[in-house]
């Protein structure tokens, strides 16, 4: 069987100068930006900033370890008859 | 409870053309969603259903709300009778997703993906413009809610690019 080659990604977590660039977007975001919506709205930005600093493998683990955790979660729920 | 990562390894093994979309392509796009199933788009192609089976197949999908122990065989022939599919699994939540709405099939999406590590496996992921766009068409509470979320996100990444250059 022949084997496809993928194409490696150059996906690296964001660099300190970008993490500082986006920092101050954060705290006064352009009236109206999705930024500034996203904060009305309740987005915790600065987690999404803490994902940026993580590669998507990072990003991926976390992502699933969080999964299993609810799932934990629920099964003690209904053990406990919740 | 297994990790998905073992789910993406057998479809990478398998050789399947499949890509990563909804939650858990947010997520590795940065996305703080907390989300328990893991949707892939997936070509539909006779050849293709036969990979995709070949590589979940060992983690006994089954269609959801029929119960466990009633045997519902889900082959590549319920793969070419359907499009999208929400399977229980044993470790986990799989949607295998034939087209997304407002992005369309395998083919669209794959045209903008983004190959990205996910932990030694080399995966095709949708784009997060795609995923923006599929969620405003999915039009459901659900998706609207995270609209804000991945907006500034990708707010975030345009302001990355621009620091870069």
């Amino acid at each position: 069987m022949r084997r496809r080659t993928v194409r490696r990604s150059t996906e690296k977590p964001i660099s300190r100068s970008a993490e500082k660039r986006i920092r101050k977007l954060i705290e006064n975001p352009p009236r109206g930006s999705a930024i500034a919506k996203a904060k009305k709205f309740g987005v915790d930005l600065y987690s999404v900033l803490e994902n940026l600093k993580l590669t998507p493998a990072e990003r991926f683990r976390r992502g699933d370890a969080n999964r299993v955790f609810v799932h934990q979660l629920r099964l003690a729920g209904r053990k406990a008859g919740l | 409870m297994k990790s998905f990562q073992v789910v993406l390894k057998a479809l990478s093994d398998s050789q399947a053309n499949f890509l990563v979309v909804g939650g858990f392509a947010a997520i590795a796009h940065g996305s703080a969603y907390v989300t328990d199933d893991l949707d892939i788009c997936y070509e539909r192609t006779t050849e293709n259903y036969k990979k995709i089976m070949r590589a979940i197949g060992q983690f006994h999908p089954r269609p959801r709300g029929i119960p466990e122990n009633l045997k519902a065989p889900f082959d590549e022939h319920s793969l070419a009778q359907g499009t999208n599919f929400t399977l229980p699994t044993d470790i986990g939540n799989l949607d295998l997703l034939g087209e997304l709405s407002g992005v369309g099939g395998y083919r669209d999406l794959a045209k903008d993906a983004i190959p990205l590590d996910l932990g030694g496996v080399i995966c095709k992921v949708a784009s997060l413009r795609a995923i923006i766009r599929s969620k405003e068409a999915a039009n459901r509470p659900k998706d609207l809610a995270l609209l804000p979320e991945l907006r500034a996100l990708q707010t975030m990444k345009d302001a990355e690019k621009k620091s870069k250059s």
